[in-house]
């Protein structure tokens, strides 16, 4: 049980400390500095875990782990999964996903209902759906994937190496584009 | 305790299997509905496993903690790794970043122009394919030529317009 209370509490304060930033308007490398956000309160889940009792001084006998290396394991995967799979993701959908751009366009359309072309042109308060692929190329080149040379979008060797492995993965999951997509 | 993480471990290896197995073979449009029962058919098979194996061990250190702890833990594991294993899912088959890495990868030199990839992905094809999708899987509600918000669409729509305006983070998308 002091695993589960001690990640709680971590996650909270990584919570307040991301909120934190994402609220003084930083825009730049968001993602990273939640990353950095996330190591730097590690250590102190870990501190906090040694320095305390195992029974936090009030838990049960039957509530304490009797292993306290798998204890603190047990922390950091729930502290961890608080993060990649909780805040970052909430992040990512909330500024990123493109199926939930297009639900809150709909909301807040004044009719509350959208065609497919005024879906298009209407999508991100606006900008269209010409703006938001634009985003994508504009990320995939900051993150050295791609570059765009001449008119045409480049994978770089990193980029082949990502798309390769992609490319197997939508294979076997049988989403790969077809030879007429591609060709 | 040690018995619910290892029944979690144990669960989440089975919902897995069973997951790839449905994501190779199953129809399209039943993935997401058979994945999501394959979850609940997890959830439910580690209260009843761990029901009867803290029975069984009654004394062990492996069931220390007894029944309530032993699926406290089992869940927290199993929900955790599927947390981490879903979005990784469908960054594979919905991202339009790596859909677009996979359609330039095999051409010469790995190389495509963008005009050609805006004809791809700025599409009235794409979208109306995402809108179908989205209305297929409940979030709206085809209204004629139009689409309108489900219940579960507008809520979905309002907890994140919630969560944007929180965060600060612009309209985004």
């Amino acid at each position: 049980m002091k695993a589960i209370l001690i990640a709680a509490l971590a996650e909270l304060v990584l919570l307040a400390c991301i909120s934190a930033f994402l609220r003084s308007g930083s825009t730049r490398r968001r993602a990273e500095s939640m990353l950095i956000a996330f190591l730097s309160v590690l250590p102190v889940l870990l501190v906090a875990h040694l320095l305390t009792p195992p029974d936090l001084g009030f838990l049960p006998a039957e509530l304490v782990m009797p292993i306290a290396c798998v204890d603190i394991a047990f922390a950091v995967f729930l502290y961890s999964v608080g993060f990649f799979g909780g805040i970052l993701q909430l992040y990512n959908l909330a500024d990123r996903g493109f199926s939930l751009r297009i639900l809150i366009d709909i909301l807040e359309a004044p009719s509350q209902v959208m065609t497919l072309d005024g879906i298009m042109q209407g999508y991100s308060a606006d900008r269209g759906i010409a703006w938001m692929y634009a985003k994508r190329l504009e990320d995939m080149q900051s993150a050295g994937l791609a570059k765009v040379e001449g008119g045409s979008l480049v994978l770089t060797r990193k980029g082949r190496r990502v798309a390769g492995l992609f490319a197997w993965l939508q294979e076997f999951a049988r989403v790969a584009p077809t030879p007429s997509e591609v060709a | 305790m040690i018995l619910g993480l290892l029944a979690g471990l144990l669960w989440f290896a089975l919902f897995f299997a069973a997951h790839l197995a449905v994501i190779r073979w199953a129809r399209p449009e039943l993935k997401a509905s058979i994945a999501q029962r394959l979850f609940l058919a997890g959830l439910a098979g580690i209260a009843i496993s761990l029901w009867s194996a803290t029975a069984g061990l009654q004394g062990s250190p492996l069931a220390h903690g007894g029944l309530i702890m032993a699926i406290l833990w089992g869940i927290l594991t199993y929900v955790g790794l599927f947390v981490l294993y879903m979005p990784f899912y469908y960054t594979v088959v919905a991202s339009l970043s790596v859909r677009t890495m996979v359609m330039v990868h095999p051409r010469p030199d790995a190389r495509m122009p963008v005009a050609e990839l805006l004809e791809k992905f700025v599409s009235r094809r794409l979208v109306g394919q995402r809108l179908v999708t989205m209305a297929t899987n409940g979030f709206l509600i085809p209204r004629g030529d139009a689409y309108a918000l489900s219940p579960k669409g507008r809520l979905t729509a309002a907890m994140f317009s919630g969560i944007k305006k929180l965060w600060r983070l612009g309209a985004g998308g």
